[in-house]
């Protein structure tokens, strides 16, 4: 059948073309296509970093093993795969359509036909169908909206996903917790919270001691109960766990942390709340609040493990179950989605976890993977974009495993230069504690706390609209051939760009930014991009579809070439150190060296560095308006707007609240709205601060700004609601006074206002 | 989750092309359903339950913009209108 799009203007355009896919008719996937597309994106992520680019036209696409999941290295450490079956396939400009195909069972992808084809690895489930969504809209973001009203937006977390967290392992301090915990406090300025995942994992009492040093802690739980411990007889009696065959047959049992286990059956809804009520409520009771959950990976739990699943389900195979499994144990933390008990908000709670499922996000769930080498920019890149493309916004890494037999010295340079990559776009952020005393660890951390207020409203609007926090240059400049295929810049909301391929050496970055006026946030420096200028006649989707099955790389080793429609079964695992550090796949990687650097003069070329220390470049698009708080950790501490007039105007909502638990959703709230009115040139620059809407209990600060206005023209005079304020001679001199205004100069301004009415409108006007 | 239909959904559209029944449901602006089946599907929810799933209450919603449209071809030689 073809499914033909009807456009505004009554033309018609072929969306796909799609046939079931039945070799001995026997219905076995789906084939679709479209002659329109030049990129498909979407699809999860691979974190065998098998692929450097984020186009899956012209590759194949296999989950990580007969489970859809698989462990791949000796050391345990990585991840491999998330599956969120969503393709985005994207035509010339704004033509677009995404397919959703509703399976949970491991899918293969193959966009290297004609027809594509997608399908599971083995047999389909009793219900011997093939069930999909199609998705229309006008652009990327109208799609991924509509993605995210099928698999839930994501849940507002705790404002502590927004600090670092800090991977301890001094385990002889774990003698005295109250001094060792409070030893942390160094690190938690500039932010406003700070977790610590202790490992190996103290006793629960722990967490009591972390409360009153104001520390949280990342709190480790596997699915594994061992057969010593009291819940178990109990829980295998009341079918609470995966059995080993069949709905008869005893409890599957595992060797974790060197005991025989069982694992708790999270597909079936009363061992979920069994386990909440008899242990994971009294842990949440004593302060935790963010977990880590480790274990239950299909690979490990092996092919006879059978799940009770609910009434409804007919299917109970761990080729079924297997990848859902992580999915039904993030749902069990908040499945009730209940904002209070017995009088009390409930907190709100967030897990990472290196497996997941579409739909995770809903429940408050985050990605956190083990990166293998943090010098494969790209590999990391490509996975964290169709990931956060895909519907998971929250996305971390942790690299302290790989630098386990290095000293300080030889792996410094690397850190730095992978933390300047990272800071602005993991969260949370999870850090080595022993990096931390750097100055180039200082720097980029204050640089984060800086912009907290900025990612926690872009948190909230995600929550109510579906918008993702963070998101490849494509989703904000579609039609943009050049952002099409850009993998290391990256939007961070719709007003700022990071160019994050640092490498140890590097002084200078050259990376490419949209047609357009930016700037520079670290210096405030305009700069004006031209685009592509290759791109200014037409577009040409052969420029920009270098994965084309005719002009296609090979960076696909390993994964391509062999299923597809005639014999769609998974590929074997190879071994991480062979998919990310074989020959073909080096040999593909941008070169890290400056030197090699081809100066192309459409692209931007800034410092790598800020203070002598690494810093990935950083732009903010004209017309943004960011919230701040400046001075994070010294003594003026202050809230901040940074302001980029433009000829559009534009508006922003800066979202408070306590961060703490779910009396946000009962109006315990703020926001403060602002808004940029159209800049005419030579005109005046206009302002308004709306009045602000709801309060809630524990507010840091009073409803006083200060404004900085970068890029101006020909200004003389400021005012606030049409009164004149003082004009100090410096900078230092309007931090004496309740308010005032400062020329910078170059088109720069600061007014500092008094502490304002909130209940109605203020309007500043710059002539 | 349950089998609620979302407010906005039109009623399903089932045909039969082969051994195959297909099953097309537009579920809210820019939102439609599709199963290709052996088996008759249910008309009051033809999609499968997975876990992946929100409350279909929720799905789509309605838009402010202009409305998708779409029309299907080829199951019995037909062409968009």
């Amino acid at each position: 059948m073809t499914i033909t799009e009807i456009l505004e203007d009554g033309t018609a355009s072929e969306v796909f073309t799609i046939a079931p896919f039945a070799p001995e008719n026997q219905l076995a996937g789906l084939t679709f296509y479209g002659d329109r597309y030049t990129h498909v994106v979407g699809l999860g992520a691979d974190f065998r970093f098998s692929f450097i680019d984020i186009n899956r036209l012209g590759r194949v696409v296999m989950p990580g093993g007969p489970f859809g999941s698989i462990l791949e290295t000796s050391i345990g450490t990585r991840a491999s795969g998330i599956q969120s079956p969503v393709a985005f396939a994207l035509g010339q400009g704004f033509q677009n359509a995404a397919i959703f195909i509703n399976e949970t069972r491991p899918l293969a992808w193959d966009f290297s036909t004609n027809p594509w084809y997608v399908g599971p690895t083995g047999p389909l489930g009793p219900h011997q169908s093939i069930d999909f969504f199609v998705i229309l809209g006008k652009d990327l973001p109208a799609l991924r909206r509509i993605l995210m009203t099928l698999l839930g937006r994501p849940a507002l977390p705790p404002k502590s996903v927004f600090s670092p967290w800090i991977i301890a392992k001094d385990k002889e301090a774990y003698q005295n917790y109250r001094d060792y915990l409070a030893s942390f406090a160094q690190y938690r300025a500039p932010f406003s919270n700070l977790t610590v995942m202790l490992r190996p994992q103290p006793p629960i009492q722990a967490l009591q001691e972390a409360t009153e040093q104001n520390v949280n802690l990342l709190i480790t739980e596997s699915p594994y109960i061992s057969i010593d411990s009291s819940n178990f007889s109990d829980m295998a009696k009341r079918g609470f766990l995966v059995k080993d065959g069949g709905p008869r047959a005893n409890p599957l049992l595992l060797t974790y942390q060197g005991k025989r286990s069982g694992m708790i059956d999270y597909s079936y809804p009363p061992a979920s709340t069994y386990w909440n009520n008899e242990t994971r409520s009294t842990i949440i009771f004593m302060g935790a609040r963010l977990f880590n959950l480790v274990g239950g990976e299909p690979e490990v739990s092996g092919p006879t493990a059978w799940y009770q699943g609910s009434t409804s389900d007919l299917i109970h195979s761990q080729y079924a179950w297997g990848p859902r499994f992580a999915l039904k144990w993030m749902e069990s933390f908040n499945s009730d989605r209940q904002i209070s008990r017995f009088g009390q908000y409930l907190p709100r709670i967030f897990t990472v976890s290196r497996a997941g499922m579409a739909g995770m996000s809903r429940f408050g769930a985050g990605v956190l993977t083990f990166e293998p080498n943090p010098v494969f920019v790209n590999n990391a890149a490509q996975a964290r974009a169709n990931l956060i493309l895909s519907g998971v916004d929250y996305y971390s890494t942790d690299i302290s495993q790989f630098f386990l037999n290095f000293s300080s010295n030889q792996t410094d340079p690397i850190y730095e230069s992978w933390l300047a990559n990272i800071v602005l776009l993991n969260l949370p952020l999870v850090l080595p504690q022993e990096i931390l005393h750097n100055p180039w660890a200082k720097l980029n951390l204050e640089l984060k706390a800086t912009l907290e207020p900025y990612y926690y409203s872009l948190a909230y609007s995600s929550s109510q609209t579906g918008d993702p926090l963070i998101a490849p240059l494509l989703y904000y400049f579609q039609d943009d051939p050049e952002a099409r295929d850009s993998v290391i810049e990256t939007m961070i909301g719709p007003h700022l760009l990071v160019a994050s391929r640092v490498t140890p050496n590097m002084e200078i970055m050259q990376f490419y930014a949209p047609k357009g006026r930016w700037y520079d946030l670290h210096n405030r420096d305009l700069l004006v991009s031209q685009g592509n200028p290759k791109y200014d006649q037409a577009w040409s989707p052969s420029a920009v579809s270098p994965n084309a099955p005719t002009s296609s790389t090979s960076g696909s080793s390993g994964t391509s070439g062999s299923t597809g429609p005639s014999g769609a079964t998974p590929s074997p695992p190879t071994s991480p150190q062979a998919s990310s550090e074989s020959p073909a796949q080096a040999s593909q990687e941008p070169s890290l060296d400056d030197d090699d650097l081809v100066v192309q003069d459409y692209l931007i070329t800034l410092p790598a560095k800020f203070q002598g220390l690494h810093v990935a470049p950083l732009l903010v698009r004209e017309g943004a308006i960011i919230p701040m708080i400046q001075d994070p950790a010294g003594p003026r501490r202050r809230r901040a707007v940074l302001i980029f007039p433009s000829h559009q105007g534009s508006t922003f909502t800066w979202y408070e609240d306590n961060g703490l638990d779910q009396s946000y959703r009962e109006n315990h709230r703020a926001t403060t709205t602002f808004e940029l009115a159209p800049t005419i040139s030579d005109g005046p620059v206009e302002f308004t601060i709306k009045a602000k809407q709801g309060s809630f209990p524990g507010e840091e600060f009073n409803h006083r700004f200060w404004l900085e206005f970068v890029g101006l023209k020909n200004i003389g005079t400021a005012t606030l609601d049409g009164d004149d304020y003082k004009r100090p001679n410096s900078e230092e001199q309007l931090h004496a006074l309740d308010s005032g205004w400062f020329s910078l100069g170059d088109g720069r301004l600061i007014f500092k206002t008094p502490v304002l009415d909130p209940t109605v409108d203020h309007k500043i006007v710059l002539n | 989750m349950t089998g609620l239909r979302p407010l906005w959904a039109a009623p399903p559209q089932i045909s039969k092309f082969g051994p195959y029944y297909l099953t097309q449901q537009k579920l809210g602006n820019g939102l439609w359903h599709f199963r290709i089946s052996l088996a008759e599907p249910q008309a009051e929810q033809p999609w499968i339950t997975t876990p992946m799933l929100a409350e279909p209450s929720s799905w789509a919603g309605p838009h402010d913009g202009p409305e998708s449209r779409l029309y299907l071809s080829g199951l019995d030689g037909s062409s968009p209108q």
